[in-house]
């Protein structure tokens, strides 16, 4: 592991880590950084990918938060929420967009499909942070 | 002459002919195969690079120390800097903030500004102008490069010169930002679309207090030198950034213009303004954007339409209706499409006096 290399310390590691997150990005880059921020500093479980539809067809236990890109590999991001929306395994599954340039007709179809909330690229890890922590309450 | 083959003659020749293209195709298919092989094997390659790159990035930005990693192997491998920097750009697109520090911070290492800086005295152009994005990206420009990097605004090609008032508009050199807009305005009237850009990246320099910027866009929109047309392509891009504050000055712009002469008057420029009101639902400027419905100009009318269909008072309600019994086929089909699309502003009508009227045309 990075953090292991780095040696920074993990202040949430003794606590019982249940949250589950997957990230889906395409850039790998991005999904390190927000891995690290997750997992290490945050303690959740984390795991990434840079395609949605292998998640759709895992049969791993669902996760409590998918954060992911609206572009992916595949499928459309649209096509994948609504998608996993209709999947009962994922019912429970919380969703937060990252994605750049939205407009109105966008941000209203991803409220249609029930979204928790929608962060604007380029993403402020800080405040992702703070909405994660949002979304889980 | 005839020549008369025998039948084993002819078969024979057949199996030659048969032999010779499967041949070839052999050896074409295994031209192909290798030459997809060899192409493979690069990008694995080349993805295995990026990977250890990006690691390498990555500790150097938490752990300054673990940067040297990085930096001795760039110093060795020269050529690897263009990686490392497109890793750094695209994260740059993604993230804001401390990470977007950290970022400019690994860029800004003097290993890899060595690198494009060397760039800027080249002449190939191609090399000049990543030089230059690269100041733009570390939003550096050292003093001794301002004069030159300024002379380039008016470098024949236009590629230079945007990238040289790119570099200017990210900088902390105020004293230059306003002079490179007013340049820029007046050299792209044949390419407008790249003041979009220039905006944008004046807009988001993080150095540049929000009262200079405005201060600056005001200059702009009052400079003689610059076009109406441009001055109306202005004012859709200020008003993209969703600031209130301007609409005060594009109200100020409007009165006067609705109050100087009628044949001063350019229509896209006023379509502009009223458009942006709208978007930015100034409804202290109702009065003046119904007034403009009276300038017989298509852009102008549907633009008042656009705004009122923002305003949604009940005097802009009132109007639409009112817009929508005297006017012509089109601007009905225009009315009548929006309250088609826009569920509120029906709402309003159906809840409002205006209903009747509406119903009985």
């Amino acid at each position: 592991m990075l953090a292991k290399k780095l040696e920074i310390k993990n202040p949430n590691k003794d606590l019982p880590c249940k949250f589950s997150i997957v990230l889906i990005d395409q850039n790998e880059m991005l999904l390190n950084l927000l891995d690290f921020e997750l997992a290490e500093r945050k303690g959740f479980s984390v795991t990434h990918s840079t395609n949605g539809v292998e998640l759709l067809n895992s049969d791993e236990p669902q996760p409590d938060l998918i954060i992911m890109d609206l572009i992916m590999e595949g499928i459309s991001g649209i096509e994948f929420i609504k998608e996993l929306r209709s999947t009962k395994s994922f019912t429970h599954t919380k969703v937060i967009v990252l994605s750049e340039k939205l407009n109105d007709a966008d941000i209203r179809q991803l409220e249609s499909l029930k979204v928790d909330d929608i962060i604007q690229k380029p993403v402020n890890i800080s405040e992702l942070l703070f909405r994660v922590e949002k979304v889980r309450e | 002459m005839v020549i008369n083959y025998s039948e084993s003659e002819v078969f024979f020749l057949l199996i030659l002919i048969t032999a010779i293209i499967a041949a070839t195709g052999l050896y074409l298919g295994l031209l192909i195969l290798f030459s997809r092989y060899l192409t493979l094997r690069d990008k694995k390659a080349f993805k295995e690079l990026k990977n250890k790159y990006s690691e390498l990035i990555f500790e150097a930005m938490h752990n300054e120390e673990k940067s040297i990693v990085l930096f001795e192997r760039l110093n060795k491998n020269p050529k690897q800097v263009s990686i490392v920097s497109a890793i750094c750009k695209d994260l740059l697109e993604e993230v804001e903030g401390d990470v977007e520090k950290k970022v400019k911070g690994v860029l800004r290492h003097p290993e890899i500004k060595k690198h494009y800086l060397s760039y800027l005295n080249s002449f190939n152009n191609r090399r000049k102008v990543k030089g230059l994005l690269y100041l733009k990206d570390i939003q550096t420009l050292p003093d001794h490069q301002e004069a030159e990097v300024f002379k380039l605004l008016e470098h024949r090609l236009h590629y230079l010169s945007h990238a040289g008032a790119l570099v200017i508009l990210a900088s902390k050199k105020s004293h230059l930002h306003e002079k490179a807009l007013i340049f820029s305005c007046q050299r792209s009237e044949d390419c407008r679309y790249t003041v979009v850009e220039l905006l944008w990246e004046y807009w988001n320099n993080n150095f540049v207090s929000r009262e200079s910027k405005e201060k600056c866009f005001q200059s702009l929109l009052g400079s003689e030198s610059i076009s109406l047309e441009m001055k109306a392509l202005l004012v859709r891009i200020i008003s993209t950034f969703n600031e209130h504050h301007f609409s005060i000055y594009f109200h100020e712009i409007l009165k006067f213009i609705l109050g100087s002469e009628q044949n001063s008057r350019n229509f896209s420029f006023v379509a502009s303004l009223i458009n942006a009101l709208g978007k930015l639902r100034y409804v202290k400027a109702e009065k003046e954007v119904i007034q403009a419905f009276s300038i017989k100009s298509k852009e102008i009318r549907i633009a008042v339409i656009k705004a009122l269909v923002q305003f949604k008072t009940d005097n802009a309600v009132y109007e639409l209706v009112k817009i929508y019994k005297t006017s012509t086929e089109y601007l009905k089909k225009e009315i009548s499409f929006i309250i088609e699309h826009d569920d509120e502003l029906t709402r309003q009508i159906i809840t409002s006096e205006a209903k009747v009227n509406l119903l009985k045309n």
